[in-house]
């Protein structure tokens, strides 16, 4: 076997090319993937842990002035083990640039906080335990004093006891009207019972946080809070929580399928790489056969071709993703999640692509080892064991005899070498498919916060109200509250949106006309009708928190309604309905925002621009693996079509050594050479238009989140810069190949006939 | 007419110089048959591809039709190799993917005045074979394809390399015939290079060559027929 191993060495050096193609394609296909597994994985680990560590509550129920009998009830009820209560309320910093949600409890056997630094955790004490990523923020450490205004507008003294996160604000954005989190501007944290009266001048507690596996009835909970009863909501249902398993949730599914495609793409390349190059090797198989080289050891020889430069591309795609994707990735997502750390954390199916790509590699060679050594040896040696598959006879009248000569030929290889065609359509396609996807998410983001900010929303400023008693001049007053939507099948929660007769929101059906608020019945965005199976016509029934009863809304329409996801209605047609319509905020286009956020029944105010710009950060973190995907999907056209081309001209070098020898011109030769090409990138380029087009819808609606509907709408500049790549990349190629052919040796090419 | 003038072809080989053809000089008339004679090593070969353009000389001059072929650029040689030159390989090197027809065809498009291809396939006595794919063919229906392929194509020398060598006697005596008979008949030069010594009885030229220097240049005055020849 030592030989064989120095024999093996010597191959690689000889096959550079088709070695350095499967080296890098395997360290592409992991260094994506493991880059972006190493982040999901390390960001799940981080937060089951912090859960598990804090014990945060699986339930919250919201109720008015919950008391310690409230709890005696809940504690006996079966299913829940553990209970604490709590009360939360925002207040102002004293300098009036932030504002800190504080609570406080009456235990922390549920839903306690990581400590970061600081004072041991106390139930009783003044001081506060404040959010770490606002104390950093505002460049306040422990020790340090934080002026809060009270609800009486005094200011009062808190010394920072500690710095601390909790799972329950890994995407804490403040305010409704914020999409992202703004340290600067919103922070938490926990207090004991005594600082929080002194704030809020009462304690009532208004959420008991459960721990157990309650399976969620809401009947109970009327029965013990009665009236007081406003909701229960699970873990899930917590969007200050779930945002952190939905975003890693959309990586895993953006990285999946994109890494699926990408990787599938590289398995059949290298495949069909390890079978041509074992291939060519008849000559050396047939003499080591006839040496009396044992076949096993002849497979064992082959197959140590398709595991040392796949481990090895595997390594260092594993290394380099580490300290390239994972970072890269890792830093665009700490801007919108707030985590205790984080961490860089091996995904094990990092570890199975890599033997996964070893053992096709194997397979490949193997089996076209195991092919060639079916003859004798001489057989084996003239190459004949693998009869041709050209027919016998051309008939006279055959359409073909019509054919330029280049072109039969062309046309013959294909048929003859059908397996090397199809993976250059493959490649070709996958290519385009990849780089339509990378790109048209892209224009996805794009589109459609085009659509929600200039189409959907016309407004200026946008407001949330203290109180709804405030009145205000020249603005269209919105109810916006979470609801739970019924359908025969199923509860979600969602978003209802209500609003008084104006002009800032536009609504439009599915082919884009404008349609507006009826009197009667609501309207319903599309993305969250298409999941809940509600067309229009349809009745569906919705509780509002605080109320008990079940609200019966006939679906007038299902709109074209981006973001946010939930049903829209009028005020009139609410009230029709049964239910009040609450003030809960504005839209206007009259004054600027100073003027709305100087008054004191407003509580924040928002530009549209800002809130574009915000939701452009949040597209940010989107983009940043599309960016990724992009770069690889390009790298791997490039190397599947230079791979399949260099294959193709080493396997038809003779042939065109001897054109040469016959007295054809260069540009013949290589006419002939580029045709088969030619006709491989235009049907995959084709197919790839096709398939990217569909492929991108799939993806699209895969990766959306569920409370933002994402347009697939490729832009033509997608699909011109794709196929200017694909088509770049393989006109790129072919270049090269004409520059080989030019530098054929006539006389070497021409040597060992057999 | 063919002159090969003080003719050196050096290649170096890590720290040695191989004389692949070391100063050789001869002259070859129009339309007859020259026999390049010689064991492996001798150097036949490289000046079978010096005289053929597709190898370039280290020094010396190779004349055909009084035109220095040294001096060619690449553009130049390629004209040359496809007006001047007709190449028949030991292992026929025909494109498998086209017919008979066609592969004498593909050749015969690269010239404004070729032969009939349906006349020289009969004159290879391959016209009931011409639309059948060169793996159906035989040794010797193979070579005769190659032999039109380089004939239709009207050149002034034919270039055979061992042409028999990979045929058994009675095909490889066939094969010769047809060489000399359509050479002759079409006024081409035929240079066949060989180790074979049977086939220097048949030329009207025999160069020896041995380590790549001419050991003997003799003119054939009485050449046999292929028939009498014992191979």
């Amino acid at each position: 076997m030592k030989y064989l191993n120095i024999k093996m060495l010597r191959d690689m050096k000889q096959n550079f090319t088709q070695f350095i193609a499967v080296f890098l394609m395997a360290a592409i296909s992991v260094l994506i993937f493991s880059g972006m597994a190493s982040v999901w994985t390390g960001l799940n680990k981080v937060v089951s842990d912090e859960v598990s560590d804090t014990n945060m509550a699986d339930y919250y129920i919201k109720a008015l002035g919950i008391t310690g009998e409230d709890k005696e009830k809940l504690l006996k009820t079966d299913g829940i083990d553990k209970v604490s209560l709590s009360a939360e309320y925002t207040f102002s910093a004293s300098d009036g640039q932030s504002e800190i949600n504080i609570t406080t409890v009456d235990s922390y056997d549920v839903s306690s906080f990581t400590l970061l630094k600081g004072k041991e955790l106390l139930l009783e004490g003044q001081g506060i335990y404040l959010d770490s990523d606002y104390a950093s923020e505002h460049n306040l450490k422990t020790g340090d004093i934080l002026k809060i205004d009270n609800i009486a507008g005094e200011c009062i003294e808190i010394e920072i006891s500690g710095l601390v996160h909790s799972p329950e604000y890994f995407y804490f954005t403040g305010a409704v009207t914020e999409t992202v989190p703004n340290y600067e501007k919103y922070g938490y944290g926990f207090v004991s019972n005594q600082t929080f009266e002194k704030l809020c001048m009462q304690l009532n507690y208004t959420t008991a946080k459960v721990k157990g596996n309650y399976i969620s009835e809401t009947g109970d909970f009327e029965e013990i809070f009665g009236e007081r009863f406003i909701c229960v909501q699970d873990r899930g249902d917590f969007a200050q929580y779930s945002r952190s398993e939905k975003e890693s949730s959309q990586m895993k599914k953006m990285a999946t399928l994109f890494s699926a495609v990408f990787i599938l793409l590289s398995l059949l390349t290298m495949y069909t790489s390890m079978v041509r190059l074992v291939d060519r090797q008849k000559e050396a198989i047939g003499t080591m056969k006839g040496l009396g080289v044992k076949t096993k050891q002849i497979l064992i020889h082959y197959a140590s071709y398709g595991i040392f430069v796949p481990l090895l591309g595997g390594i260092l795609g594993l290394i380099i993703g580490r300290f390239t994707v994972s970072k890269a990735l890792m830093k665009v997502k700490q801007t919108t999640l707030y985590l205790p750390e984080w961490k860089l954390i091996h995904s094990p199916y990092s570890f199975v692509l890599i033997a996964g790509i070893m053992i096709c590699c194997v397979f490949a060679s193997v089996m076209a080892a195991k092919k060639v050594l079916k003859g004798n040896p001489v057989e084996i040696m003239r190459g004949n064991t693998n009869n041709s598959k050209m027919k016998k006879e051309v008939k006279e009248t055959s359409l073909i005899n019509h054919f330029p000569y280049g072109l039969r030929l062309a046309f013959r290889n294909i048929a003859q070498n059908k397996i090397r065609f199809i993976m250059g359509i493959v490649g070709v396609m996958g290519g385009m498919v990849l780089i339509i996807a990378g790109f048209g998410v892209k224009d996805a983001i794009n589109s459609s916060n085009e659509f929600v900010f200039s189409k959907q929303f016309t407004y200026d400023i946008k407001g949330i109200l203290k109180n709804s008693d405030v009145e205000l001049e020249d603005v269209q007053y919105l109810y916006e509250t979470a609801i739970e939507l019924q359908t025969a099948d199923e509860i979600k929660q969602t978003s209802l949106s209500s609003f008084e007769a104006g002009e800032f929101y536009n609504f439009y059906d599915n082919k884009e006309n404008k349609i507006g608020l009826p009197d009667k019945g609501a309207l319903i965005s599309r993305h969250l009708a298409d999941e809940m199976g509600i067309t229009a016509g349809d009745n569906i029934k919705i509780r509002i928190p605080g109320r008990n009863e079940w609200i019966n809304i006939y679906i007038q329409n299902t709109v074209k309604m981006l973001s946010p996801q939930g049903l829209f209605i009028s005020k009139t047609a609410l009230e029709n309905a049964g239910a009040a319509f609450k003030r809960t905020g504005f839209v206007t286009d009259s004054h600027d925002a100073n003027y709305y956020s100087d008054i004191s029944g407003v509580k924040n105010v928002i530009t549209r621009s800002e809130q574009l710009e915000n939701t452009e950060l949040v597209a940010d973190s989107v983009m940043s693996i599309v960016k990724l995907l992009i770069m690889a999907s390009v790298l791997l056209s490039v190397v599947i079509l230079y791979n399949l081309g260099i294959l193709n001209y080493v396997e038809r070098v003779r042939e065109y050594s001897t054109m040469k020898v016959l007295g054809f011109y260069q540009r013949e030769i290589r006419s002939i050479a580029i045709l088969e090409c030619v006709i491989t990138t235009i049907i995959g380029w084709v197919l790839g238009l096709i398939l990217g087009r569909i492929f991108l819808k799939v993806y699209i609606k895969i990766i959306s989140f569920d409370t933002f509907e994402w347009l697939s709408d490729a832009s033509i500049a997608t699909y011109v810069i794709a196929s200017v790549i694909i088509i770049g990349v393989s006109l790129l190629v072919n270049l090269l190949l004409a520059h080989k052919i030019r530098k054929i040796v006539m006389v070497e090419a021409l040597k060992s006939v057999e | 007419m063919i002159e090969f003038k003080n003719v050196k072809k050096y290649y170096k080989m890590g720290n040695n110089i191989i004389k692949a053809v070391d100063d050789i000089s001869f002259k070859i008339e129009d339309g007859k048959c020259t026999v390049i004679l010689g064991p492996s090593g001798s150097g036949k070969s490289t000046t079978l591809n010096l005289l053929g353009g597709m190898d370039t000389v280290t020094d010396g001059m190779i004349f055909l039709d009084g035109e220095d072929i040294t001096k060619l650029n690449e553009k130049e040689l390629e004209d040359y190799r496809r007006k001047k030159i007709g190449f028949v390989f030991q292992f026929y090197n025909l494109i498998q993917q086209l017919t008979v027809r066609e592969n004498v065809g593909i050749t015969a498009d690269m010239v404004t005045e070729s032969l009939d291809i349906d006349e020289i396939l009969d004159g290879v006595g391959l016209k009931e074979r011409k639309n059948l794919f060169p793996q159906n063919l035989s040794g010797g229906e193979l070579q005769r394809v190659a032999i039109a392929r380089a004939l239709v194509k009207k050149p002034r020398v034919l270039l055979c390399d061992e042409p028999t060598g990979a045929l058994d006697s009675e095909t490889g005596k066939l094969i010769l015939k047809l060489l000399k008979k359509v050479s002759k008949e079409n006024n081409i030069s035929l240079i066949i290079v060989t180790h074979n010594a049977s086939l220097e009885k048949i030329a009207d030229k025999v160069i020896r060559l041995k380590d790549g220097r001419i050991v003997s240049d003799v003119i054939n005055e009485n050449p046999l027929e292929i028939d009498e020849v014992v191979w």
